[in-house]
């Protein structure tokens, strides 16, 4: 029996309603409990702030495009090296560390559950091998499902139930968590050599619109009552104008909506929040997105926030990632994932003095500024797309301290700088929001009942962080808050310290979470028999040699949720 | 006019890295201090006193401070990385990623030096009396900026894929170059 006890600090839990209260905190055998005995271990947080361990919800930590990106990028991992400790293997990688490594590092900032946000399906066995080998931290990943030619066909055929049953039969043999669509549709169509402009253009072989994938994936997840929602990154992101493709997908599920918790989530939203007509107009689309999102309560987004510097950006939208490459001239990787997806990865070099990287970096703050409820918009740099996730303690100050982001914004391009909003937002995150948007939010949009708070019975994830809102100015002094979340005094992980002062203090490895969701018995043997023929047509691969056992896993942890069907 | 001697005591079997010993780093500094100071050599820290036997001082204008490194430094690395001023004089075989980012001084090799010699350099003087391995002056792996400034001098031959990624300064053979990229 483990016994801890953090008495004295001042906690945020924002689930449950604590905003700076001094409160302590009880922990016995890796569970929030109500009281502890004598002879516990005793953590004095007096003078510290107390929160839930972090939860990210989109950070692309494993699988096959995060270990072309390492194979792409010797250079980043020359400048950035880490020796090997007591507790700790070296590894290397500044923008795309090792897997060791990054488990390391979100341990070190008190992060303790990370979700991978795209993951082939064809692939997703080595998205587990890697996330097995990322210590410390609990995972998941979210299978690609937007462009899946099973998928495209059975919303085609308007057989939602069978496609449901696809999606079902997929997450249990892929170990996911939930579904992630890409580009919808425009991924395969750029495979055909064409480009997708809008949400009504039909997808090349498949007759379908990106906006009948969208809907039919919500309605799946609405069937299978999946504990997270879709997650989706839209089409013509990277294009000037694009915000207005972002809200017609928003819009696209509008009446879907029951009026209960979102149902769809918009990914790395800055991303796809260019207003303008072309890269020398260029605006920000932020206030319309931000509108939007507070007058509908049926979506939730991310922020995907620009970081300056050098950075690896990856993702499944192959058509992007070839413009990227074409406008950067930058080396590129390519992947054609066989009747799932695509994939690319560039290196990229955010500048300050650049005008549509500055106008990006305005674009992400401006969003989750302007967005009033912090229940619906998550803190991320979409890692390493926009920044390595590393870079989160300068994301939380910029959002806490105007006086933070004024010192940047001094220094950006200045034509930027002028036609932002950015100047004119006075507001300021408190440190109950921050906790909010890095930690319940997250958790409570994925459906993690026990993550993301510190009420008896939640998992015993603490990060204890060097600060004291009652001494200091907190927003006078951004430099007080980069420091204190870059290393948290204390991280503690299912009631294990595994990180003290920026240094690792455990070896342990957290769970991999996935989803099943069964649905009836006899539709299922239906739709096995179905894809076996399909199989032999689109596939390289037999159907036998698709499926991830669970004992493939390190440590499976299944969340189960009723079909309707 | 300050002379800092390292004479190398025993046969170096493991790489050893010694980024240390460029000018800015020791500029200042007891001779005492740099000869407890530790360096990678293979998988462990080894203090520089076990290797070399260090005599003389860097006081001085760091301009005017010579290191001079006596011995068969084949298997170092990273000698003379990042220095800005005064004069590093290797005597002997040097090893490889000698002068690497170098951005100033003299550079001195009496013997040959192995592969990356002054890759990255940005600016500076490197000569070598000797022959050289491969990419000298090229951008290292991955990135897509050699040399940007400065002069490399190979009286001997020099390896392939001279001045790789190239952007600015100059490299003289005087001997033989294999293929270039």
């Amino acid at each position: 029996m483990k016994e801890i006890a953090v008495v004295n600090g001042t906690v945020y839990d924002p689930l449950n309603g604590i905003d700076g209260q001094k409160l302590d905190i009880f922990i016995r055998d890796g569970k929030i409990v109500t009281s502890v005995g004598k002879k516990a271990r005793t953590i004095n947080a007096s003078g510290k702030i107390v929160m839930p361990g972090g939860v990210d919800i989109h950070s692309h930590i494993a699988g096959s495009k995060v270990n072309s990106g390492r194979l792409l990028r010797p250079e980043d991992h020359r400048k950035d090296v880490e020796l090997k400790t007591e507790h700790t293997y070296s590894g290397v990688g500044y923008s795309v560390p090792s897997t060791r490594t990054t488990g390391y590092r979100y341990a070190k900032m008190g992060y303790t559950t990370v979700f991978e946000p795209a993951t082939p399906p064809l692939k997703t066995r080595h998205t587990h091998e890697e996330l097995d080998s990322i210590p410390l931290i609990d995972k998941a990943c979210f299978p690609l499902l937007g462009n899946n030619w099973l998928v495209m066909e059975y919303l085609r055929e308007g057989r939602i139930n069978e496609c449901a049953a696809y999606v079902s039969w997929m997450l249990k043999a892929t170990k996911g968590y939930a579904i992630k669509i890409v580009d919808p549709g425009g991924v395969e169509a750029w495979g055909w050599g064409r480009f997708l402009r809008g949400l009504d253009d039909p997808v090349a072989n498949f007759d379908i619109t990106p906006r009948e994938i969208v809907r039919g994936l919500c309605k799946v997840n609405k069937i299978l009552n999946l504990p997270h929602i879709i997650h989706v990154h839209t089409n013509n992101l990277g294009n000037p104008g694009n915000y207005r493709t972002t809200i017609e997908t928003m819009d696209a599920v509008k009446d879907l909506w029951d009026g209960k918790r979102p149902i769809i989530h918009i990914t790395h939203v800055q991303f796809t929040g260019f207003s303008g007509s072309s890269w020398l107009n260029l605006g920000s689309g932020a206030p319309e997105i931000a509108d939007y999102v507070n007058k509908n309560h049926h979506v939730s987004v991310d922020l995907g926030q620009v970081i300056f510097g050098d950075t690896t950006t990856m993702t499944a939208d192959g058509p992007f990632q070839y413009f990227l490459h074409k406008l950067s001239g930058n080396k590129w990787v390519n992947v054609d994932v066989e009747a799932e997806t695509g994939s690319g990865v560039v290196p990229f070099h955010y500048k300050r003095s650049n005008y549509v990287n500055a106008v990006q970096w305005g674009i992400g703050l401006e969003l989750a500024l302007l967005v009033n409820d912090p229940w619906r918009v998550f803190m991320t740099t979409d890692h390493p797309n926009g920044g390595p996730f590393t870079s989160y303690p300068k994301v939380i100050a910029w959002l806490m301290s105007r006086k933070a982001r004024e010192k940047t914004m001094s220094k950006i391009n200045r034509t930027a700088r002028r036609r932002l909003d950015l100047p004119t937002i006075d507001r300021e995150y408190t440190l109950g929001e921050i906790s909010t948007v890095t930690r319940a939010a997250p958790a409570r949009s994925l459906g993690l009942a026990n993550k993301g708070h510190l009420a008896v019975g939640a998992d015993a994830d603490v990060a204890i962080y060097d600060l004291d809102p009652s001494k200091t100015d907190l927003e006078k002094n951004p430099i007080l808050l980069r420091r204190a979340f870059k290393e948290a005094s204390f991280t503690l992980k299912g009631g294990d310290v595994v990180s003290k002062d920026g240094k690792i203090a455990g070896t342990s490895f957290g769970k991999t979470f996935y989803v099943e969701s069964d649905v009836s018995p006899s539709l299922e043997a239906d739709l096995v028999k179905e894809i076996e023929s399909k199989f032999r047509d689109y596939y390289t691969i037999e159907l036998d040699n698709y499926p991830i056992s669970e004992n493939f896993l390190r440590n499976p942890s299944k969340i189960t949720c009723e079909a309707d069907i | 006019m300050s002379k800092l001697i390292l004479t190398l005591k025993r046969v170096i079997r493991n790489p050893v890295h010694l980024d240390l010993l460029s000018q800015d780093k020791l500029v200042g500094k007891k001779t005492t201090e740099i000869s407890n100071a530790e360096v990678w050599e293979g998988n462990r820290r080894v203090r520089l006193k076990t290797l070399f036997n260090v005599e003389g001082n860097t006081s001085g204008n760091p301009n005017e401070v010579t290191l001079e490194i006596v011995g068969d430094l084949s298997k170092t690395r990273r000698i003379g990385f990042g220095m800005t001023a005064g004069t590093v004089h290797v005597k002997g075989a040097g090893g490889i990623y000698i002068g690497e980012s170098m951005k100033g001084g003299t550079l001195l090799v009496e013997g040959d030096a192995g592969s990356w010699l002054g890759s990255n350099m940005k600016g500076g003087t490197i000569q070598v009396s000797g022959n050289t391995g491969d990419f000298v002056g090229a951008a290292s792996r991955g990135t897509t900026r050699g040399m940007v400034g400065g002069s490399i001098t190979i009286k001997g031959n020099a390896g392939s894929e001279t001045g790789a990624w190239m952007h600015s300064g100059a490299i003289r053979i005087s001997g033989n170059s294999e293929m270039f990229p």
